[in-house]
């Protein structure tokens, strides 16, 4: 997630991530891998309820370990608004590539 | 189709926050019953999360909906669903346990916090444990945290007592509970190409809050669905 952000940032584009805990579990969550929230360069949003993942179609799809998740998911949604690209993964490698974004980004000019 | 889909999202844009939570359908006990029904354990298959199915369902798979459905509607429900969450919570096979340990932090429900601190020390299944835990946390109610990770094997139960004493006696925001009742079910799975992708106002970790709307006409936008920083 990280890495792409980079490569992302050159062709004009906003990234946003979703996660389905409260800010309690994601900061812990950040923690373990050594870093804070502030280290990100994109907004972390937090989807308590599970609503907006719920329109998105990835609610309640995965388990990781012992609890539910969100698929992971991929969408990128064009200057007006439109979803332009969908992916909808069935495991954690299954996920578009920062080259795979930034071409899908390419293609809305 | 597409109309039929996109019509709830306008008309529930249109309204804007006025929309008053819908009334619930059936009995708590009907969604208790449907959610376990639904299950079907044999849907999950143990293989590693790099292999195609590993922890997760078949892409075809729409049992997410009656298990979003359920959880959505024993939330509208609120105090009527607590007594037979917590009933099931002691005695319920392991879906129904599963959903109520999950579902009770949101009603609130600090007087389920006895069979939670239960189910959290107790419980067979991992699952619930780890829910009763989240719950707990939520609830903001009395813990022996201490006592818990002491009895607790399991490693991803162990991390959510950790968040659990990380909230510090946080309770969860009533705007998370008023989010989920006044969410229109029928935004359900709207997301489609070509058409408006569903709108979207969350609270940042890094403070304040986004709107999805703010980046219309100035840039496009990624949205990546993670788990942690995964």
């Amino acid at each position: 997630m990280r890495e792409a952000l980079g490569s992302i940032d050159e062709v004009d584009a906003q990234l946003l991530a979703i996660d389905p805990h409260e800010i309690y579990s994601a900061r812990a969550m950040m923690k373990e891998t050594g870093l804070s929230t502030d280290d990100l360069n994109y907004p972390l949003l937090m989807d308590p309820s599970l609503t907006v993942s719920a329109m998105y179609g990835v609610v309640f799809q995965m388990r990781i370990h012992v609890e539910w998740s969100n698929r992971p998911a991929t969408f990128i949604i064009d200057k007006d608004g439109v979803l332009r690209y969908a992916k909808r993964a069935n495991t954690f490698a299954d996920r578009p590539t920062p080259a795979d974004i930034v071409s899908e980004l390419k293609k809305l000019d | 189709m597409s109309i039929l889909r996109i019509l709830p999202v306008l008309l529930g844009v249109l309204a804007g926050g006025l929309v008053a939570a819908e009334e619930p359908a059936d009995t708590p006990q009907d969604w208790i019953d449907r959610f376990a029904a639904g299950w079907d354990e044999a849907a999950w298959t143990e293989k590693s999360r790099r292999e195609p199915g590993g922890y997760m369902r078949e892409a075809d798979d729409d049992g997410w909906e009656l298990r979003m459905e359920a959880f959505h509607q024993l939330v509208l429900h609120g105090r009527d669903a607590v007594s037979p969450l917590v009933a099931r919570l002691k005695s319920g096979d392991e879906p129904q346990r599963i959903l109520a340990a999950q579902t009770l932090g949101y009603l609130p429900a600090t007087d389920a916090a006895d069979a939670l601190r239960q189910a959290a020390r107790e419980d067979e299944n991992a699952t619930v444990r780890l829910y009763a835990v989240d719950s707990l946390g939520m609830l903001g109610v009395d813990v022996d945290w201490a006592g818990l990770s002491q009895n607790e094997s399991n490693g991803d139960v162990l991390k959510h007592i950790s968040y659990a004493v990380g909230r510090d006696g946080a309770v969860l925001e009533e705007s998370v509970v008023e989010t989920l009742r006044g969410w229109s079910a029928a935004t359900i799975d709207s997301a489609r190409i070509g058409e408006p992708a569903p709108e979207f106002e969350l609270s940042s970790a890094q403070g304040g809050t986004v709107r999805l709307a703010d980046f219309h006409g100035e840039n496009a936008v990624v949205l990546v669905f993670v788990y942690g920083d995964t």
